[in-house]
Formats: structure tokens, C-alpha cells, sequence
């Protein structure tokens, strides 16, 4: 498979994922700032604030907002132009990548993510304020939904769908490891008890990882034990152990079928991640060592995306040369 | 469509009872079903640097097989002099030689490559894909307004509008015995192959697109994807040892026919265009040596040469000995003193155009022009003569289009699509363009243009 396709279909399975993953946090930080200290003026500290953790930096934030708050941060992720990972350029990079390797993909998953494109258009600030972001949230993740359906019912199992699938499970390791690392950073000084739970909670988000952990952890509403299940749960979609497991036997089916040369460095990388995961699993989870054990996976994860560039992806990935695409729009089609 | 008033010409007589049924607010209703369909699937052609989606008009533009039977031995007819005519230019030169074509003409085409001389691809074919825009004038008669022998654009338009108006109207089909057109794709593959170089066999084929910016891009994408065979840009492909490679996530993969939609001169940065940034370098010495195709090959624009164009029919006589089918539009080189003199006194009643131009930009439409706009136009045809043709003015037939809830008539053209592989194949009926503005003559869709359906009837 051409190196630029590959590398289109991954980087368009991670900003779909990526915009799926900030939908599902923004609507949970919405939900939890309706109840409890967080609705007594504590609504920044509590929530906003680790928000803004998790998706940016804090000091960048500030530079252009005064203050975190349920105004400044919903449109921030959102739509925010100040925002380079906002919900809506994610969408509109994966939409353009999608479109330059449209005829890779079947019909309806371009025209899946060539929709949930055109429908930003339909939100402004006043509306997104007003109607809440709920509404919106549910949009970007049932798009989010129809696509991956369609991607997983549709597409061969080809080298695409499985450079969509290292895309995309390595995408929503991270965005777990971030999510709890987060949560870890926050609540060391500043929460306790009922309050910290409250959070904790709040970070199971959406009702179908609640149910899940319910079924696993369902005595122990606490700290420690919805981290590790979010982290190391080897059967829930999205814990990282379980994503980490995916992106290293996608690489190893791309060897197989001689798309990637033998023994390439990602793999490598990967299975180093599924030993971590896998020997934190049989230690016993907490104190000093999960802060640790996040910021190794989370560079190991980078450390993948590099190796994949390296290896397989065309060197590097030159940025198209300064005047290309004036060069393309000019050219005669007669 | 109609003789008069509420009296369809007869091949509309059964379309127009099935129709008849319908009200308004159906059509309607269905336009904004494939407008909605269009967008979504990203059908877009972008226009001012917006894409904007394929104005497509629900009323199908009928051909009965008679009159298509005419047009198919035209088309073809004149595919294989043109074909013929280019292999000539940069092979003997007999026509040249023989003073069927002026030298000077030739060797001053814009389109004319220099490199190319002496290279002969497999089958001596040099046009594997042609667009030949023809129009019905005032008096019902068909005739070629223009080759398009480079990139003709369009082709995707003819399988996508069929797709749609089999959605939107399935009842207009109705006992109409319409010829398939979702097979062209697999003509353009086939014809494609054909060109492989020899001794390749099942020869790996691509589609070279400039990238999406490009106002193409649908069409290369959809061609592409309808072919099986991979989309690329110049930078998915390396020369080595004079040999093409596609870059895959595997390594190097030999490459055999190359589908390109970029223009001659950015195809090359080493031999071509230096400052090109949408080719492969090194593709030249390639092709030369025979060790890839180029489809169209590199140079074809010699026998798009608006002024070529007025020696076509000696052509088809020289090279094949028939008599030309299809009639053409009276035209003046403007390089030549008399003509000159004749369309500068007529500029008020001629069609002005550059020679190398396309997309309906750089031409004066004497009638609709201000006296001012002339005047700059026969300055500009003044400072560089060879660079123009002046033809007659025709009456483009017109067609009925839905403008909101009523027909109007506009202005349309109909660019056939013909597919020369082994043999020459003319997909049935090929795009109408429709002129959306009142009283436009101007139906290319980078200026806003629609499209019909155009169904070729059995007989």
C-alpha cells in the first residue's frame, strides 16, 4: 500500500477518535459540573481546570482566556481557533485526509465523515451556550459511531483497516492514560473524599464505561479502582491495556501480510507497551508508581507514532512543498 | 425538446407523457434529494475556490439511436486521425511534409513537446482518452466545437448523473431501453492496460492526480476507486534506473501505466518544468525508453491546437481516406493576413479564442461583448495572432432545465467521451453541459456550468 495512503488512513482514524474522545470528555465535564461543590462557584478548580489538562496546556490557555469556566472551556475545545486539537480541526483534517484517500475508503465511510463535517456548520457559540453541549457531544459521537460501523462492516481487512485500526486504538490510549493522569495530578493536593469520588465518578463519564466497570469493579466506586480498571481492564474497549493489545496485533497482522518489513521497530515498541501493561497488572495498583507507569506508557505511545513514520510511512512525512497546492489548483482540466 | 409550444419533438413525446404526471413540487422535492446526495458524497467541483456541488439538472437529454449511430462513426472517425496525426508529429512527419498542415503551425503549438520526438509508445497510440465537444446548431445539425486530447474532464459526471437520475426519476425510464453507461470506467481500465509496455504482464496502472486542491479532484478519485487501481500524487512515485516505483509502506513497486491528470509540462521537473512540484522526476527518460506509459501520452495538446483544429477534416482524408462524418464550426486562423482582416471587420458576430485555452476562459463572444471588451480583444489578437481563432457564432440548441419550480430553456453542448484502446469505443451519450445562466453560451462547469443525463436510446 502507498506509503501516503497509509499514513492518511491512520492519521484519519486518530482525529476521528481524538474528536470522539473530546466529545465524551466535554459532556461528562458538563454532567459533573451540574452537581455537588463543583455547582457552587468550585465548578473551575473541579473541573474546568483538570479539563483543560487534559486536552491543552494550562498556560496556553491563559494566554488567550481569562479564566477557565462552563463558557470559555466548552467553546475552547470545541470550535476554539485558538485550539489546534479542538473537536471542530479534527474533524476538518480528518475530513480533508479522508477526501485525499477517498477512493481507499467505501463510499459510505467518506460520506460518513464528509457529514459529520458539513454538520459543524449548523453551530455557532450562541447556540452551543444555549442548547448546552450536550447536544452537540451526542452528535460528534454518534457520527463517530456510524463511522467506525461502517469502517468495521464495510472495509476489507485490508493494509487500510488495519493502519485505521493502529490509528485509532492508539489514539484512545492516550486519551485514556492522559484522562486518568490528569485526575491523578489534580487530585494529590487539592481533593478528598466525597468530593475526589465525585470526580472519580465523573471519569467513568458516559453510561456505557459506567455499566461496564460496573460489571467488573462494581462494590468499589473508588479511585483506585476505576484507575486501574481504566487503565489495565484487559476486556473493556477502552482501557489502555486493551487498545495497547490492538495496535500491536495490528502490526503484527500488517507483517504478515507483508505490508510492513519483518521485525520493524513499532512492533517492537508495542510489545514493550503490552509488558507494561501487562506486569503493572500483576503488581498491586497504586501509590507513586502509577503516575510513573502513565508517563512511560504515554512516551511509549509517541514513541510508536515516530517509528511508524520511520518504518513505513514516507520519510519522515515531508510536509508538501510551499506552493503545491497553488501548483494542483491551477492545472488545466479540459 | 419541443417544436412548439406543449408539442415535444418526438423522442421526448414518451419521457414528457411520464413526466407529465408529475407536479411541480415533486421535481422539487427530488432535486433536493440528489443536491443533498451530491454534497454529501462530496460530488463538488470547486468554482471561485468553494466547492460548490455539481449543479445537476433532473430532465435526462435524450439521443435516439439513429441520430447516435451518426455520432459514434464520427467520433470514432475522427479519434483515430487525431491519434494518427500526433504518432505523425513527433514520428515521420508526412503530414507535415506532404503540406496537409503548415510546419510553422505545428512547431508553434504551445502543446507541442519538443522530447517526445521520436519516442513511440505500444501500439503507437498516443490518445487513449479524448473528450470531443460537439453542439446541434440552429438547424439540428451536430458539429465538433472542440478536442480535448490532454485531460478531458468529465467522465466521472456520466456514470455519477446516471446513478442519481436512476434514484431520483426512476420513472422517466419507463420503456426508454436507455444504453448503460456504468461500465466506462472498466472501457478507460481496459484501454489503460492496453497501453502497458510490452512484455508486462497483469502491468500494475495508476491514476496521477495534482492533489486534492485540484478542482478535478472528484473525477480522479472516483476513476480511481471505479478502476481499482491506486490514486497517486508525484511525490508516491521515484524513478530508479529509468524505471517508475510506487513508494509503499512495503518498499519500491514497479509501476506500468500512469493515468496522469497533470499537465505536460509540470509531468517532469528534470526535462520539463523545473519549478514543477506535481511530477516525478526522471519520468521523461522513462517514457522514452519505453519502460512506463503516459496516458494521454506527453504532447497530445499538438492536436488540440485550436488551430490545428481547422485542418481536421484534411487529416481524417489524409490519414485514414474517408470523408469526415461529423461537420465542424467554420474557423479563422488569425495567424493568416485575410482571415485576420476578415474577423477583426467581424468581431461583433465571431467566437475569438486562444488556441491553447480551456475551460471557456480567454475567449471573446463577440455578440454578448461590450464594444470596449473587443477592442481590448483585438489588441491582445493583434500583439500575438497565432495565439487566436476566430469561428462563427453558433446557435447552441437548447434544452429544458428546472430553474425553482419551472422549465426554462438554456443553452447546452455534449462532450462525448471516446476510449481508444485496441480499438476506438465511444461511451453512449457523454455529458451535457448546461448553461445555467439565461442566454449564456458558456456551459463549462468551471464557470458555473451544470450537467444532464444523457441517455442514448435503443432502437
Amino acid at each position: 500500500m502507498l506509503a501516503r495512503v497509509a499514513e492518511t488512513l491512520y492519521r484519519t482514524a486518530r482525529d476521528l477518535e481524538r474528536a470522539d474522545a473530546l466529545a465524551r470528555l466535554l459532556e461528562v465535564s458538563q454532567a459533573a459540573a451540574l452537581e455537588g461543590e463543583a455547582s457552587n462557584g468550585a465548578g473551575g478548580r473541579l473541573v474546568w481546570e483538570p479539563l483543560v489538562r487534559v486536552v491543552a496546556d494550562m498556560d496556553g490557555f491563559l494566554a488567550t482566556h481569562r479564566r477557565a469556566d462552563e463558557r470559555s472551556v466548552p467553546w475552547f475545545v470545541t470550535f476554539g481557533r485558538d485550539n489546534p486539537d479542538s473537536i471542530a480541526a479534527c474533524l476538518s483534517r480528518a475530513r480533508a485526509n479522508a477526501r485525499s484517500v477517498r477512493d481507499r475508503l467505501p463510499s459510505e465511510v467518506w460520506e460518513g465523515v464528509n457529514d459529520a463535517w458539513l454538520g459543524l456548520a449548523d453551530w455557532t457559540p450562541a447556540r452551543l451556550t444555549r442548547d448546552g453541549v450536550y447536544l452537540f457531544c451526542r452528535g460528534i459521537r454518534r457520527s463517530n459511531h456510524l463511522i467506525v460501523g461502517l469502517v468495521e462492516q464495510s472495509m476489507s481487512r485490508d493494509e487500510g483497516w488495519q493502519f485505521m485500526r493502529i490509528g485509532r486504538f492508539l489514539e484512545r490510549a492516550e486519551r485514556t492514560a492522559r484522562l486518568v493522569q490528569a485526575r491523578h495530578g489534580a487530585g494529590d493536593a487539592t481533593m478528598a473524599g466525597a468530593l475526589d469520588r465525585h470526580g472519580w465518578r465523573a471519569m467513568l463519564g458516559d453510561a456505557s464505561t459506567h455499566e461496564a466497570y460496573l460489571q467488573v469493579g462494581a462494590a468499589a466506586l473508588s479511585p483506585e479502582s476505576i484507575g486501574r480498571f481504566l487503565v489495565l481492564d484487559p476486556r473493556f474497549p477502552r482501557s489502555a491495556a486493551f487498545c495497547v493489545g490492538q495496535v500491536e496485533s495490528a502490526i503484527e497482522d500488517l507483517v504478515a501480510m507483508d505490508a510492513m518489513p519483518v521485525d520493524p521497530a513499532p512492533l517492537t515498541l508495542a510489545r514493550t507497551a503490552r509488558d507494561m501493561v501487562d506486569g503493572a497488572a500483576r503488581r498491586p495498583w497504586g501509590g507513586a508508581e502509577v503516575p510513573h507507569l502513565l508517563e512511560r506508557l504515554l512516551a511509549r505511545c509517541e514513541s510508536i507514532d515516530a517509528a511508524l513514520a520511520d518504518a513505513c510511512f514516507v520519510a519522515g512525512y515531508e510536509r508538501a512543498p510551499i506552493g503545491q497546492r497553488a501548483q494542483a489548483s491551477r492545472q488545466a482540466q479540459n | 425538446m419541443f417544436e412548439a409550444p406543449d408539442r415535444p419533438r418526438e423522442a421526448y413525446a414518451r419521457l414528457y407523457d411520464g413526466l407529465a404526471r408529475l407536479r411541480p413540487s415533486a421535481f422539487t422535492a427530488r432535486r433536493a434529494l440528489v443536491d443533498s446526495a451530491y454534497l454529501s458524497q462530496g460530488i463538488t467541483f470547486d468554482h471561485g475556490g468553494r466547492e460548490q456541488p455539481f449543479p445537476f439538472d433532473l430532465l435526462p437529454r435524450l439521443i435516439p439511436a439513429a441520430e447516435w449511430g451518426v455520432l459514434e462513426r464520427g467520433l470514432a472517425q475522427r479519434v483515430r486521425a487525431l491519434d494518427r496525426f500526433v504518432a505523425d508529429v513527433y514520428g515521420p512527419r508526412r503530414a507535415v511534409g506532404d503540406g496537409v498542415v503548415p510546419n510553422a503551425l505545428v512547431s508553434t503549438c504551445d502543446g507541442y513537446l519538443r522530447p517526445m520526438v521520436g519516442v513511440e509508445p505500444p501500439l503507437g497510440r498516443f490518445v487513449h482518452v479524448a473528450g470531443i465537444d460537439l453542439v446541434r446548431d440552429d438547424d439540428g445539425t451536430w458539429r465538433v466545437l472542440e478536442d480535448n486530447l490532454r485531460c478531458p474532464s468529465g467522465l466521472s459526471y456520466v456514470v455519477q448523473n446516471r446513478a442519481f437520475m436512476r434514484r431520483a426519476l426512476p420513472e422517466a425510464f419507463g420503456d426508454h431501453h436507455v444504453q448503460p453507461v456504468g461500465h466506462a470506467p472498466f472501457l478507460l481500465l481496459s484501454a489503460l492496460i492496453a497501453a502497458a509496455p510490452q512484455g508486462r504482464t497483469s502491468p500494475r496502472v495508476v491514476v496521477l492526480t495534482p492533489g486534492p486542491a485540484n478542482a478535478a479532484y472528484y473525477e480522479h478519485a472516483f476513476l480511481a476507486q471505479q478502476m481499482g487501481v491506486p490514486l497517486v500524487e508525484g511525490g508516491d512515485l521515484t524513478v530508479r534506473d529509468r524505471t517508475v516505483y510506487l513508494r509503499t509502506t512495503s518498499g519500491r513497486e514497479r509501476l506500468d501505466v500512469i493515468y496522469r491528470r497533470v499537465d505536460d509540462a509540470f509531468l517532469d521537473a528534470a526535462s520539463l518544468r523545473s519549478d514543477s512540484l506535481l511530477g516525478v522526476t526522471g519520468l521523461m527518460q522513462a517514457c522514452r525508453e519505453g519502460r512506463v506509459a503516459v496516458c494521454n501520452a506527453i504532447g497530445t495538446g499538438v492536436a488540440d491546437d485550436k488551430a490545428v483544429y481547422a485542418f481536421v477534416p484534411d487529416l481524417i482524408r489524409y490519414f485514414l481516406g474517408e470523408e469526415p462524418v461529423l461537420e465542424q464550426v467554420p474557423t479563422y486562423l488569425l495567424g493568416r493576413e485575410e482571415d485576420r482582416e476578415y474577423a477583426l471587420a467581424n468581431l461583433d458576430r465571431l467566437v475569438v479564442k486562444a488556441v491553447d485555452g480551456a475551460g471557456g476562459y480567454g475567449m471573446l463572444i463577440g455578440p454578448h461583448a461590450t464594444p470596449g471588451e473587443r477592442r481590448a480583444f483585438a489588441a491582445r489578437v493583434a500583439a500575438h495572432p497565432r495565439g487566436y481563432v476566430a469561428q462563427e457564432t453558433i446557435r447552441l440548441s437548447r434544452a429544458p432545465v428546472l430553474v425553482g419550480e419551472r422549465f426554462r430553456a438554456r443553452h447546452v453542448d455534449l462532450r462525448p467521451f471516446v476510449v481508444y484502446g485496441e480499438r476506438p469505443v465511444v461511451v453512449p451519450g457523454g455529458l451535457t453541459r448546461v448553461a445555467l445562466r439565461d442566454g449564456s453560451l458558456v456551459v463549462n462547469s468551471s464557470q458555473g456550468g451544470g450537467s444532464k443525463d444523457t441517455w442514448v436510446l435503443s432502437s
